[in-house]
């Protein structure tokens, strides 16, 4: 809801400024979104009149102006289709800079020279009608400045509102609140009845009370047509955010938006007969005002006349009885609608109106007559004509009626955790147009009739907490009795993982468990998708069963930013279905791509590969003290290069997964880098195990190293692994030094360094005790692998 | 408030214990702590945004 604060003044006492006005209605529940200037500034620019008007010798389409700036008379050189002599519209003096930054100076066109220029609204960037000349009042005396004119020197309130205060969805709405919330006056523009001048009406019959207890009618004949609405009424509306159209219209809408009651105006000679509001039948056919056709449900009510349907109640007017610029007698109507009656239909034929948003959430039931004596006061005004008696048509028992809520005294103070005087209680409410009664140990309290989010005491204890102010609400520390948790050694941490992969280089992102089904197909093309029955958007139609494609979506806009490279990670839930139900699994997720370092003279300038991936996946896994447990086997994955893959398995269980991009999805995403991925299990990580510490040999080690060569095939890890299990108790660790493939060591062979630490715990080892290992060791390895022993080595050196 | 509604389909006496919602998310606290100006930033996940903060 957009509201100007000019408007504001009108109905209540405002002193202050708007940002002030706007921080108070925010704290007061109404949230101001925006506080927006309702023009740029305008210097230089004021009213003027086309005092004559000529043809320009040399072009058709631009005329020769005298214009009348209360100064003087100056020539000026105009092309806008509606300059005319007699018209009052801005005109900008040599000098004046307009609101999009063009500085207004002497020109020459086609050997005439324009002495300023004649604006359009687009120019002065008051709305984006750039048609023509903007079209002023033709008693706005030339000279005064635009700005003051049209009364520039205001803002407008950008206000959400939220669903249960349909009252606020009008300047009297607002300005009750202003009033309330600061114990303000209010002062309403004088709403006196405008007294029938002509006894004619037109008889309405309410056939559906329940859903149209009141309405209120009202005959004016002998409008002048081709009017315009003032320029003080353009600009609310234009504030408000409405175009002006004609007087009939122009009328309508303002009331509504000063007010919160939708009118509606019909052409009396196109009605036939008398009103009736009534249930539409099935499938009656209505030809809206926006031209379109609509075949009606039997739930929604109409307007009708003899002739059948002619609106939407409550949501929009049919075409056939809308007034024109011809309009000479018009029937208003001012009505309430029920909002049980309106709500969900405007959604059903997709027509969102004013109208519709403000009956849905409950117009004041008792103020049809007010509206429509202010529309007519315009109206006459305005266009002038002859207003007939206003005849209501209503049925009381239908019509709602407050409904009194009790409020306890001590419920009150207990729920906001402050202390009331009774007295303070009662005029707080009594400022929101509340009326407390003394009832016991509280009050009944019965709510105005506009407001229709008064039901329960928890509503009233919101009222009297904002209105004292939730700033006010004193902060009392708690105090509050804590037990120790048990937080143990074997519990690793998440923000150890955390810790750790920033440490080496990772950032942490967050992306929604939402993404579109065909990004997971493309990277667990078997699972099967946990699809959303009603998704936000329909690239976020199904729950992820991996992380990998939000990451690889990061992956592909940082690097459409340029970076050189990225490590991301996110710790998140993927989801299967799992019978009947659907599984949530922890995981933690990581991504690698392009330079492994930033770039630096010392050092080279690779890309991350799947070894510094890998080495990160294991710096995680020892976090966990079990890092022996884990094992990285070959495996085949959909979504990963297939010579460059591997499961991580705890035991004989599949936790996790690492490895490159398949070069077809890479190639598909359009990254020109492999990205190295990962994902592994959160339980896996977070189950560590109590170190268990071993005495320190105080004796020197042995080292044997011993180069084999054994088929492409043999994983190095099932090499270490064997040495392992055969070497015996001195062998204190084993390191990989070299690998090596070449030619003189024959196709799909490879050659592995393998260095033996040996030591034992009560006695130096002698030579032959080594050898002796390192013999079965390699016997072992050439029965298993059938590996050809190349070298056997010492080296005591380290 | 919190409804009496919600507290008594979730299993809590109304009577004894009520609540209050506030819409302050953990990003808005700490668009003020750091001077963040748009919420976007936060799930945009730029690594030259995330980076200011490890």
């Amino acid at each position: 809801m957009r509201v100007n604060v000019q408007w504001l003044r009108d109905w209540v006492d405002l002193e202050m400024d708007p940002r002030t006005l706007a921080h108070e209605l925010t704290t007061a529940g109404l949230e101001v979104d925006a506080v927006l200037p309702v023009a740029g500034p305008l210097d230089g620019v004021v009213v003027g009149r086309i005092v004559e008007l000529a043809p320009h010798p040399q072009a058709d389409r631009l005329s020769r102006c005298v214009v009348d700036d209360g100064e003087a008379r100056h020539e000026v050189v105009c092309g806008a289709p509606n300059a005319a002599a007699g018209l009052t519209v801005p005109y900008a003096r040599i000098g004046a800079r307009l609101p999009g930054g063009t500085l207004v100076a002497a020109a020459e066109f086609r050997g005439v020279v324009s002495n300023g220029m004649l604006c359009s609204a687009r120019e002065l960037e008051l709305s984006d009608d750039a048609s023509g000349l903007l079209v002023l009042d033709a008693e706005a005396p030339p000279g005064t400045p635009l700005a003051d004119w049209l009364g520039l020197d205001d803002a407008v309130l950008d206000i959400d509102l939220t669903p249960n205060r349909g009252d606020c969805f009008s300047v009297i709405g607002i300005a009750r609140e202003i009033a309330a919330f600061g114990g303000r006056e209010m002062h309403a523009p004088s709403l006196d009845p405008v007294p029938a001048r002509i006894d004619a009406t037109f008889g309405v019959e309410l056939d559906n009370a329940s859903a149209c207890p009141r309405f209120a009618g009202r005959v004016i004949r002998g409008l002048r047509t081709a009017g315009r609405s003032p320029d003080w009424m353009q600009e609310r509306l234009r504030r408000a955010g409405l175009r002006a159209i004609h007087p009939v219209v122009d009328v309508t809408n303002y009331v509504m938006l000063e007010l919160g009651q939708p009118l509606h105006a019909y052409r009396l000679d196109r009605l036939s007969g008398r009103i009736i509001v009534r249930s539409a039948s099935a499938g009656e056919p209505l030809t809206l005002l926006d031209g379109r056709e609509v075949a009606l449900d039997e739930d929604t009510l109409v307007i009708a006349d003899e002739s059948g349907a002619i609106g939407l109640a409550g949501i929009m007017g049919g075409a056939g009885t809308a007034v024109d610029e011809q309009t000479q007698h018009v029937f208003l109507e001012s009505a309430f609608f029920a909002p049980e009656g309106i709500l969900g239909r405007a959604r059903r034929y997709a027509l969102q109106t004013d109208a519709s948003t403000r009956f849905e959430r409950g117009v004041d039931p008792g103020g049809q007559e007010r509206a429509i004596e202010r529309a007519t006061e315009l109206l006459v005004s305005i266009a002038g004509g002859q207003a007939g008696p206003v005849e209501v048509a209503e049925s009381l028992p239908d019509v709602p009626k407050p409904v009194p809520v009790r409020l306890r005294h001590g419920r009150l103070e207990k729920l906001l955790g402050m202390e009331l005087e009774p007295a303070d209680v009662e005029a707080l409410l009594r400022r929101l147009e509340m009326d407390p009664r003394l009832n016991g140990d509280g009050w009944s309290v019965v709510p105005p009739a506009f407001r229709f989010d008064i039901a329960i005491e928890e509503d009233l204890v919101e009222e009297v907490g904002r209105m004292v102010g939730y700033d006010n609400v004193p902060v009392t520390p708690e105090e509050i009795s804590t037990r120790l948790g048990t937080a143990t050694e074997q519990h690793v941490d998440g923000d150890a993982v955390q810790d750790l992969l920033v440490g080496r280089g990772y950032s942490e992102v967050i992306t929604y468990s939402f993404i579109d089904e065909r990004a997971q197909r493309d990277i667990d093309p078997e699972g099967v998708a946990v699809r959303l029955a009603n998704p936000i958007a329909s690239d976020m139609n199904v729950m992820r069963s991996t992380l990998w494609p939000s990451l690889l979506d990061v992956a592909t806009r940082n690097m459409a930013r340029q970076q050189p490279g990225l490590r991301i990670f996110e710790i998140g839930a993927q989801f299967a279905e799992v019978a009947d139900n659907i599984g949530e699994t922890a995981v933690i997720a990581g991504l690698a791509l392009g330079r492994q370092w930033p770039e630096h003279w010392d050092l080279d300038g690779r890309d991350v590969d799947f070894f510094d991936v890998k080495a990160d996946v294991e710096a995680l896994l020892k976090l966990t003290r079990r890092e022996a447990q884990y094992r990285l086997e070959a495996g085949q994955h959909p979504a990963l290069h297939p010579g460059q893959s591997a499961r991580i398995v705890n035991r004989d269980t599949t936790v996790g997964w690492l490895g490159c991009l398949h070069p077809g999805l890479q190639q598909r995403l359009q990254l020109r880098k492999p990205a190295i991925l990962f994902s592994l299990e959160l339980d896996a990580l977070f189950n560590a195990e109590v170190p268990a510490s071993r005495a320190v040999s105080k004796f020197p080690a042995v080292r044997r190293d011993l180069a084999i060569v054994v088929d492409e095939a043999v994983a190095v890890q099932s090499l270490v692994e064997l040495v392992r299990s055969n070497a015996g108790a001195t062998l204190e660790s084993t390191v990989v030094f070299d690998l090596y493939r070449g030619e003189h060591i024959g196709e799909n062979r490879k050659s592995v360094g393998l260095g033996l630490i040996l030591r034992d715990q009560s006695r130096t080892l002698t030579d032959d005790d080594a050898d002796r290992t390192v013999q079965s060791v390699a016997r072992r390895l050439e029965q298993e692998f059938g590996a050809i022993i190349r070298t056997q080595g010492t080296d005591t050196g380290q | 408030m919190v409804h009496p509604n919600v507290l008594r389909n979730v299993g809590v006496d109304p009577d004894l214990y009520s609540g209050y919602a506030f819409g302050m998310g953990v990003e808005r606290l700490a668009m003020l702590r750091y001077g963040v100006s748009d919420m976007r930033a936060f799930f945009d996940n730029d690594t030259r945004f995330l980076r200011q903060f490890a």
